[in-house]
Formats: C-alpha cells, sequence, structure tokens
C-alpha cells in the first residue's frame, strides 16, 4: 500500500469527526464534503468510509439516526458529533498538529548536505 | 464481479448471472438483473455471521448511499448504466467492505460475547477467588489473622460477588452480558471443581464442602450474577442515546 493511502486510512476517523463537527450529514454527504474540502485531493474509498462510522458510532463519538429527508424520498442514516466526539476532535486535531510541525521541523532541511564549518 | 453484468440493450437476449455457491433460484429476479442489488447481495453474502436486523441496516445505509451516488452522477449528465457501474467501482470491493464491517459488528453482534465473557471470567475470577480464598482461610483456621477481621465480612463480600461482578460487566460489555456471564462462572465451576475435590481430600475439617454444596454455589452465584449484568445491561441501554 503507498504512504499516502496508509496516511489517509489512518486519518479517516479524524476528518469524519471534522466534516460531522458543524451539521449532521448521512455517508454518501460525508464524503463528498470531505472531497469538497480537500479539493479532491482526499478520494476515500466510499465503502471504507462504513467501517469507520460504525466504528465511531459504537465508540459513542458519533450517533446515528434514520430520518426522513424534508422533501420526501427514503429514509437515510443521519450522523451527529457527540459531545463525547467534539472532545475527541479537539484531541485529535491537536495532535495532528503537533505532529505536522514535528515532521515539518525534520523535513525543514531536508536535502541539503550538512554543511561543516572548516 | 460487476462486470459480469451486462445490462439489457434493445432486442438483446438477457443472459442469467450465477452466483458462486448460490443456486439461481435464491436470487430474487430483481437482484439477479439490478448490478446495485446484485452488489448488495455480495456483500450480504459476507455478513451472515451477523444478526439479519444489523445486517438489513447496513445493506440499506450502503443502498441510499449506491443511488445517491448514481444521482448524482445522472445529474452530471452521465448515463444510467455508466452511472451505476462508476458509483459500484467507487464504493469498493464488496468482499473486502463486508470483511472491515464484519470486524466491527462482530463484536457485538456475534452470537459469542466474547467481551462479556471475558469480562465476567476476569470479575468473577478476581473477586471471587480473593475473597473465597479468605472466607476458607477464615473458617479452616479459625485462630489466624483472617479470622480475627470477621470472617462474615469475607463472606459476605463472597456472596456479593456476583453482584458486583455482574453489574461490572453490564457497564463494560453490555451486549449478551447475562450469557456472557452465564459462560464464564461454568467455565470457573469447571475448573474450580478439581480444586474443590483437592480440598476435600487435603482438608478433613471442611466437611462442608461437600461436592452438593458445588451446585448450591453455582446457582447462588448464577443468578444474581445473570440478573445483575442484564438489569446494568438494561440501564446502560435505555441511559445510550438513540442510535437509530
Amino acid at each position: 500500500m503507498r504512504p499516502e493511502r496508509e496516511l489517509l486510512k489512518g486519518s479517516t476517523p479524524t476528518l469524519i469527526l471534522a466534516v460531522l463537527e458543524n451539521e449532521p450529514r448521512h455517508g454518501y454527504a460525508i464524503a463528498r464534503e470531505i472531497e469538497r474540502r480537500s479539493e479532491s485531493t482526499l478520494s476515500l474509498g466510499e465503502g471504507s468510509l462504513y467501517p469507520q462510522l460504525h466504528a465511531l458510532e459504537k465508540a459513542g463519538l458519533i450517533a446515528g439516526a434514520w430520518e426522513m429527508p424534508p422533501g420526501g424520498g427514503p429514509s437515510r442514516k443521519v450522523y451527529t458529533l457527540t459531545a463525547t466526539g467534539h472532545s475527541e476532535l479537539v484531541h485529535r486535531t491537536r495532535s495532528w498538529r503537533d505532529f505536522v510541525s514535528a515532521i515539518e521541523g525534520v523535513l525543514k532541511n531536508g536535502g541539503e548536505p550538512d554543511v561543516q564549518p572548516i | 464481479m460487476f462486470s459480469q453484468f451486462s445490462p439489457k440493450q434493445e432486442g438483446e437476449e438477457i443472459t442469467r448471472v450465477d452466483l458462486p455457491g448460490v443456486t439461481n433460484d435464491a436470487v430474487s429476479h430483481e437482484r439477479a438483473f439490478d448490478p446495485i442489488e446484485l452488489y448488495l447481495f455480495q456483500v450480504e453474502a459476507k455478513l451472515l455471521s451477523l444478526s439479519p436486523e444489523v445486517r438489513g441496516v447496513v445493506l440499506e445505509e450502503i443502498r441510499q448511499h449506491l443511488l445517491d451516488s448514481v444521482s448524482a452522477r445522472q445529474e452530471l449528465g452521465m448515463a444510467q448504466d455508466c452511472a451505476t457501474q462508476e458509483a459500484i467501482a467507487r464504493f469498493g470491493n464488496p468482499a473486502r467492505i463486508a470483511a472491515q464491517l464484519s470486524r466491527v459488528w462482530r463484536e457485538e453482534d456475534s452470537l459469542f460475547p466474547r467481551a462479556a465473557f471475558s469480562q465476567a471470567l476476569l470479575w468473577f475470577g478476581g473477586l471471587g477467588g480473593v475473597f473465597g480464598t479468605l472466607t476458607i482461610l477464615s473458617v479452616i483456621y479459625p485462630r489466624s489473622v483472617f479470622a480475627q477481621i470477621n470472617s462474615w465480612i469475607f463472606v459476605s463480600m463472597f456472596f456479593a460477588c456476583p453482584l458486583i461482578a455482574g453489574i461490572l460487566v453490564g457497564q463494560r460489555a453490555p451486549r449478551r452480558a447475562a450469557f456472557g456471564t452465564l459462560l464464564a462462572l461454568a467455565a470457573l465451576m469447571f475448573v474450580s471443581v478439581p480444586l474443590a475435590w483437592m480440598d476435600l481430600t487435603l482438608c478433613p475439617d471442611g466437611r462442608w464442602l461437600t461436592p452438593g454444596f458445588l451446585p448450591f454455589l453455582f446457582t447462588l452465584w448464577t443468578l444474581p450474577g445473570c440478573l445483575a449484568a442484564s438489569l446494568t445491561t438494561l440501564v446502560t441501554h435505555l441511559r445510550r442515546p438513540k442510535t437509530g
């Protein structure tokens, strides 16, 4: 598996929590919102979203409920961020920023050979 | 998989889709010719270890996703057949997705409640072992330090173990907590019978520890333990936010 894919797979729960922060969404809308916010850079295997959603629901970080759309049509399972999920999102966001900052610190001089003073 | 499916063209003879290990009669007409239904059938075939309720909910959610995905593509001007095939391809391999879903749900939904069983074994084994040993020591050696503390405290704690353990199991592994508790107690009794026989042989003073005492102890422990686990599960379930 390519490293980018591994990275995306590990970050998917955080992305899901992030897109549910402002409003409840169903699975398809979550996938589209991740794609929209990342300007199509992050393209999830849509089927893999559901095991992650169910795992987050079981962990109590999000809550799902079947709702009828206002305009009619078949009901959809809409997910909402719980209070625990919100705290988890804050924690994950902080950890992610620390991680990115640390990696950037290492990469800052990447490719440039160390110059020893003579 | 879905590439085996050929959408019916005008005047073209329809070819039945043969699924491995499934007789054609078992596949409804709709399922055999609708790519989305065929895809769902392939997912469902790998989710048979889950309960029908969970399976139904999971499949309905996937169906709605695929229908939304097809509609969105059609709105962009794509033909229905192409839109359906692309939506399915984008969703991913049905066997892999079913395996991932199965992993998420197996623990909670499987018939054998491993989490509840492990929790019950831990709590019953731990609490029962400590207080049971202290009780036996305080009865067999009345002049020991254990008896001086007050053997009734140990006895009370020993018989309160099922209640404490049942509540803890119900809280931490609520799914089928009573069944897990029952299995754990049966396993513990299976292990403790030979130990009790050794006690009978080695400690002639412990005449009260007769073979008939073991089923009595099992019943005395099982009933309150399972009841506490069930009630805690019920309370936990009622207090949990509705998840649809």
